[in-house]
């Protein structure tokens, strides 16, 4: 038999689950069974993910993009893939792993209290032996026993580093501590003196009446089995209420505390609601609860009213961005989503709890995985935005064959001068990086592109230089769908209309649009103010609900004299009535202008809660800080007030492929998943497919590309995805 | 993976009873050598230690323990967690031998005296006993091992195997005694699953399956394969007591002598004419003292004669078919293992010892 | 357009989604018999006929079984009756519900007793019983004469005791404190505290303080000598 041509796979798209997929299909071990191409429209790789470099060399990204502790099959690949880069001697110094992503261990959120004030919570999470992506022991990763004990460990530490803080003879003054309960009047007078308003007797007594029952309970549940209504099963729900009186009332008065008892709570309901929804036995597992929100499943799991308002609650759906249509007073999550994901989150993280990257996501991931999958052979079409993906008309069909893509219609956005290939990277501090802006003098007419202002990432601007169509067995032979859900409705006309599964999938599955900010300011958080633990936040119903300090990013850019730090800010931007028009050129702009307006006054409204100096004698923030990478560094700044932003990085992130996917109630169901056999040379990959997770995340967006390779390939096998096989 | 694969795959190894043999061999060690740690040598209570430890280490096949322990794993245990349930099943069946032994007035045993023989029935009685009270120590000792709960579960198997297999001997025993002649071959196997099968297949299928899962799996899925695979193993039995060579361990003929119902037995007499049949009755009404060499060989004659060697023969087959069928749809899903091909090799095995 | 046969097929995947499935099932059979087609060899009718009477032998064996152990239970009817995959699966609730509720209490027994978790659930309570300056003062912490503990203190400053026992306190044949020690270098330790039981079960504390000791708080575990478990914490404050 003569040897079989390589393949050819057609990748379109550039974000964590294209790049997955294209990894995978061209490990070594495929020896070139696959010949793939990459096409990405713009410049740089990345998708929702990409960053760039502005002035100075500054990063700027999407978002707020961290890495949980439990991604274990994105930190796999990453890490794969920077043991390949070492083997070159020429990137070794480029791209070293140990320092590429840190861990960190404290989250916090900002919920109000009292009239006008707000107070943060912040909480410290043990670090957990290994590394993210170690290889996994058969039954470490799922069994209820393991996560049960992991609860156990964490609510041990959570407590006893209440105490670790508040040492130091009589005094009660809490120093920086992860449960440092500083209010807006920030007094801790009055935290003492709240401290001994509790009822001290009794309560000592009930505690230990109620221990006392558990021990009952407990040498009562170690006797002989006994059938399903039992009386001691009665016992354990009546203790469960007791406890829960107890805590209420005797413990919950103090705030730190109270998150405490809080998030102990939630951990209760979820098991009680494990059990009574019968998810153990449930073939879908915790699908079997999408179609309820998950804070009112929780509730009908038994857990406080209390304990679903808290901050720590609202803190996972501000991770999630999950408000439909972006209205702070909608918040909807899938409880399945939110029940697997909060497992995963917190007791399935080896290593910390969440890991930020040192330099900008394009930088630390998509620049790794572009020198690699070249290195591998990969061709990468730049410039190529997909217009429409061609079906073969069903009467050509024969009987028994399946529906399949005949063509893919791309618009060449520009073309390389003298038919090269496109040079993405740019070089900052000795790093290969992606640039904020295309590099006009390697197109043609690139002079031309530049004083037009072509922004090839956008969804409104569709000049293009030439058109060009792939033909199926000619061009391609399987295709790799890998662009964002938004696009779908506008690049897959065809099989919307033709195949309902689809379509109601591009209806029922929710996008949010983005917005964000970053900051560059020349003091660093402790002077202005901060006396929280933790570098990430989320709270505030201004928008712009999660932060984060990055100021470990900074020795990245590429300032002469670096600035103190850099914060980031991002949140959900809620859509416009009526929807926008795609011939609208001049939305984006509008937009961003409104994204404009809104950082503004996020920092001047709510930045005092957080960071009381940030402000100045006159209660506004002092826009005097923010470094302009256009100032001379020994200067004065020209700018003055507000206008001073306009320095500073600020977008709307509404093209359509940009949108992040939401896991709403009753919408995982209609997830189509990457192994879907109905197109014979098609697959999807993102993570707006079924990919288990079923959420808006890299993990979950990896783990997609791996079940794309496996629908072309066979391989990897699915018990290798980690969390795949998961209820 | 399907069974003639996996057969297969045990036959391309070492035979399959060559596997067979090497994992009848390892576990079997692995549980005597438990067994040996509960004999305390230290407290050699006159008239009772040496005919405790007597028949245990007079050696044997250990299939029981084996599929114990081989269970076990293959539903993913360790050897430490299974062996000591294995340990007591070895020990239950040694005092089983030596009260059978008593009760069928056998007088050798692995090629040497019975217990009773040597040493009288009512000392070798009591040693029966104490061996099978002294099998609740490593089972008690399982609550270490595999926990509180577990350890009750595979008690509580252990009290119903102790029943049937109680029952099923009362059945062996009263149907020979008084000399009941309306045995049927479906009486008989039911007297074979609640008297052999119960203890040598079902029990260590049940109780090595709780094991391995740590009692997540129902024990009830495998009496179907676990009677198949005994009543087999029985069959073969009765079949060598009749044409097995001498290296068998009971006497040619020893079922014949003592009037034991077996399948043979059952369908000779039923194919025989009426004039026959009572011939039949009557060598079977006689008490085991009073019957010849020569009633054994009529009795003999008339099961060669009417093919009853064969017929028991295709009907043990059969059993072995059956037993395959409801092996693929028990371990189908199971990984493949070492164990698991046992298991599998133990089918065919059951016929081919000699 | 392209022809079947030249393109090129994706291959199916393993399995169409995951599974989720936390038990796994070990297939349980219904196990009916297969009839005659299933041995097929010589002798199909002698095998079949077996084969048949062997299903229903065992069959019947099983619910047998089952009615034994509904009469020697004394309770109703088994939970799920005919179909032995209701049952397994009945049971295997039955048995995550008992894991899970214990371990969940676990959960609560495991934070509640540990020494340095009720030394600081009591220190957000803040017994405050005044100063002692005196020798000895009796102090009834709970009802029953076997967790009443008296205190006999002896110092020349105002000191606060607080004694925060467990349950196994009154159970503890042996209690003993080591000492107590403060988190500051400077203050040393208090080494005159011994804990002794009363001839009516109730305990006495008895703790000495030098007159030079530094204002502190200090801190001490109770524990059990012979189990070697903790059962209390004991602080005394030192207020100047």
């Amino acid at each position: 038999m003569a040897p079989r041509r390589a393949t050819k796979v057609a990748i379109i798209g550039g974000g964590c689950a294209a790049i997955t997929t294209a990894f995978e299909l061209t490990r070594p071990e495929m020896a070139g069974r696959y010949d793939v191409t990459v096409y990405q429209m713009g410049w740089r790789l990345g998708g929702k993910g990409a960053s760039g470099r502005g002035a100075s060399g500054r990063i700027e990204e999407h978002g707020l993009h961290i890495w949980l502790g439990c991604y274990d099959n994105a930190f796999r690949l990453m890490r794969e893939c920077y043991a390949e880069l070492a083997t070159d001697p020429a990137a070794r110094e480029a791209f070293d792993w140990p320092t590429a992503f840190t861990g960190e261990n404290a989250m916090g959120v900002s919920a109000p209290s009292g009239a006008d004030g707000w107070h943060n919570w912040s909480a410290t999470f043990p670090p957990r032996p290994g590394l993210p992506g170690d290889p996994l022991a058969p039954g470490e990763l799922l069994s209820l026993p393991r996560y049960i004990g992991r609860a156990i460990d964490l609510l041990r530490t959570l407590i006893l580093s209440v105490d670790s803080r508040q040492r130091g003879g009589g005094e009660t003054r809490p120093g920086p501590s992860p449960f440092s309960a500083a209010t807006a009047r920030g007094d801790p007078q009055r935290m003492a003196a709240a401290i001994a308003d509790l009822v001290g007797g009794a309560f000592a007594a009930s505690g230990a009446v109620i221990a006392e029952a558990l021990a009952l309970l407990q040498a009562g549940l170690e006797t002989l089995p006994s059938p399903l209504s039992n009386p001691l099963t009665d016992l354990a729900v009546w203790i469960a209420h007791q406890l829960r009186r107890w805590l209420e009332t005797g413990v919950i008065a103090t705030p730190h505390v109270q998150h405490v008892w809080e998030m102990m709570d939630i951990v209760v309901a979820s098991l009680v609601g494990i059990l009574r929804f019968d998810l153990l036995t449930d073939p879908r597992g915790f699908d079997a609860i999408d179609d309820y929100d998950w804070r009112e499943w929780l509730i009908a799991s038994g857990a406080s009213e209390r304990a679903a308002r808290s901050a720590f609650v609202r803190g996972i759906y501000d991770l999630l961005f999950g408000y439909e249509d972006g209205d702070p007073t909608r918040p909807r999550l899938a409880a399945g989503v939110g029940l697997r994901g909060t497992l995963r989150m917190f007791f399935g993280y080896r290593g910390a709890l969440y890991w930020r990257m040192r330099a900008g996501m394009g930088d630390v991931v998509f620049a790794p995985y572009y020198e690699v999958l070249r290195r591998r052979g990969v061709k990468f079409a730049f410039f190529h935005r997909l217009t429409n993906v061609r079906l073969a008309e069903e009467a050509d069909l024969r009987p028994g064959e399946r529906p399949y893509v005949s063509a893919l219609e791309f618009d060449i956005q520009a073309t390389v001068k003298d038919g090269a290939d496109y040079a993405p990277l740019v070089e900052v501090r000795g790093r290969p990086c992606w640039p904020a802006a295309p590099d006009f003098r390697q197109l043609e007419d690139g002079e031309e592109m530049a004083r037009e202002g072509r922004d090839f990432e956008s969804h409104w601007d569709n000049r293009r230089a030439a058109t060009r169509t792939l033909q199926v067995a000619k061009d391609f032979d399987f295709v790799v769908l890998g662009v964002g859900l938004g696009a779908v409705p506008h690049v897959c006309r065809e099989i919307i209309a033709r195949n309902p599964r689809w379509n109601r999938m591009v209806r029922e599955v929710k996008t949010n649009a983005i917005q964000a900010f970053q900051v560059w300011l020349d003091h660093d958080l402790q002077d202005l103010g901060w006396t929280g633990e933790h570098l990430i936040g989320s709270g505030f119903r201004m928008g712009f609900e999660g932060w984060a300090d990055m100021a470990h990013t900074i020795p990245e850019e590429g300032w002469t004299q670096s600035p103190k730090t850099v914060l980031y800010f991002c949140g959900p931007l809620p859509d416009p009535l009526p929807p926008v028009d795609d011939e609208d050129a001049d939305y984006p702009r509008r937009r961003n202008d409104e994204v404009f307006q809104n950082a503004v006054m996020r920092l001047r409204e709510t930045a005092r809660h957080l960071w009381p100096k940030a402000m100045d004698a006159r209660g506004d923030f002092r826009w005097d800080m923010l470094r302009d990478p256009a100032d001379p560094e020994d200067t004065p700044s020209t700018k003055t007030g507000e206008a001073r932003f306009s320095s500073q990085y600020w977008r709307a992130n509404v093209n359509p492929t940009d949108r992040y996917v939401l896991s709403t109630p009753g919408s995982t169901k209609y997830r189509v998943s990457p192994l879907d056999m109905t197109y014979d040379n098609l697959t999807i990959a993102g993570d707006w497919t079924e990919t288990g997770l079923n959420v808006g995340c890299v993990e979950s967006a990896v783990m997609s590309g791996l079940l794309a390779a496996h629908a072309l390939s066979g391989a990897p096998l699915l018990e290798d995805i980690v969390g795949y096989d998961h209820p | 993976m399907s069974l003639a694969e996996t057969l297969a795959t045990a036959t391309a190894g070492p035979t399959s009873s060559g596997l067979v043999g090497e994992v009848l061999e390892e576990y079997g060690q692995a549980a005597r050598a438990t067994v040996e740690r509960y004999f305390d040598a230290d407290n050699r209570s006159p008239y009772l230690h040496d005919l405790v430890v007597d028949y245990p280490r007079r050696g044997g096949k250990m299939m029981r323990s084996s599929l114990c322990i081989a269970q076990a794993r293959a539903y993913g245990a360790s050897l430490e967690k299974a062996v000591l349930t294995a340990a007591a099943i070895e020990m239950l069946h040694n005092g089983l031998l030596i009260h059978d032994d008593i009760q069928d007035a056998s007088q050798e045993r692995r090629g040497r005296p019975t217990l009773h023989a040597m040493h009288g029935v009512p000392l070798a009685l009591n040693a029966g006993d104490m061996l099978m009270l002294l099998a609740l120590r490593p089972l008690m000792d399982n609550v270490d091992e595999v926990g509180g709960w577990l350890a009750i579960e595979v008690l509580r198997e252990t009290e119903i195997m102790a029943r049937e297999s109680a029952e099923g001997q009362a059945l062996e025993l009263g149907w020979r005694d008084l000399n009941d002649t309306t045995v049927t071959e479906a009486d008989y196997l039911r007297m074979v699953l609640k008297k052999t099968a119960w203890f040598s297949t079902i029990y260590p299928a049940r109780v090595g399956a709780l094991i391995g899962s740590r009692g997540r799996v129902d024990p009830g899925v495998f009496m179907h394969f676990g009677f198949f695979l005994g009543a087999a193993f029985q069959i073969q039995d009765d079949l060598l007591n009749l044409v097995g060579d001498e290296s068998y361990g009971k006497e040619r003929n020893g079922d014949l002598y003592e009037g034991k119902r077996t399948l043979m037995l059952i369908h000779a007499r039923g194919a025989c004419s009426a004039a026959d049949r009572a011939i039949f009755d009557a060598l079977l009404a006689a008490p085991r003292e009073r019957r010849t060499a020569e009633d054994v060989a009529w009795l003999r004659a008339a099961i060669e004669r009417h093919g009853s060697i064969d017929y028991a023969r295709k009907v043990a087959e059969a059993l072995v078919g059956a037993a395959e069928f409801e092996y693929a749809r028990l371990y189908a899903d199971l990984p493949e293992s070492r164990d698991k091909r046992f298991i599998a090799a133990l089918i065919p095995w059951v016929l081919e010892r000699s | 357009m392209a022809r079947d046969d030249e393109r090129l097929h994706r291959p199916p995947p393993q399995r169409p989604g995951p599974r989720r499935a936390v038990i796994p099932e070990a297939e349980g059979v219904n196990g009916r018999a297969v009839d005659s087609g299933g041995q097929g060899s010589a002798g199909d009718d002698v095998a079949s006929r077996a084969v048949n009477a062997a299903y229903r032998v065992v069959e019947d064996n099983i619910q047998e079984g089952r009615r034994a152990a509904e009469r020697l239970r004394g309770a109703g009817p088994a939970p799920a009756e005919a179909s032995p995959g209701a049952r397994a699966i009945a049971g295997r609730l039955m048995h995550l519900t008992r894991d899970l509720g214990g371990t969940w209490v676990d959960l609560i027994l495991a934070v509640l007793k540990e020494p340095e978790v009720r030394a600081v659930i009591d220190r957000l309570t803040l017994h405050d019983r005044g100063p002692v300056a005196s020798m000895s003062s009796a102090v009834a912490l709970a009802p029953s004469p076997a967790m009443s503990v008296t205190q006999r203190v002896s110092s020349r400053k105002p000191v606060e005791v607080t004694l925060s026992p467990l349950p196994a306190l009154a159970r503890s044949v042996a209690p003993a404190v080591a000492g107590l020690h403060a988190l500051s270098p400077a203050s040393p330790p208090i080494d005159q505290v011994a804990l002794t039981r009363r001839p009516d079960g109730g305990l006495e504390l008895a703790i000495t303080i030098a007159d030079d000791q530094p204002a502190d708080t200090y801190w001490g575990a109770l524990v059990d000598v012979d189990s070697r478990q903790p059962i209390g914490t004991l602080t005394v404050r030192i207020l100047e």
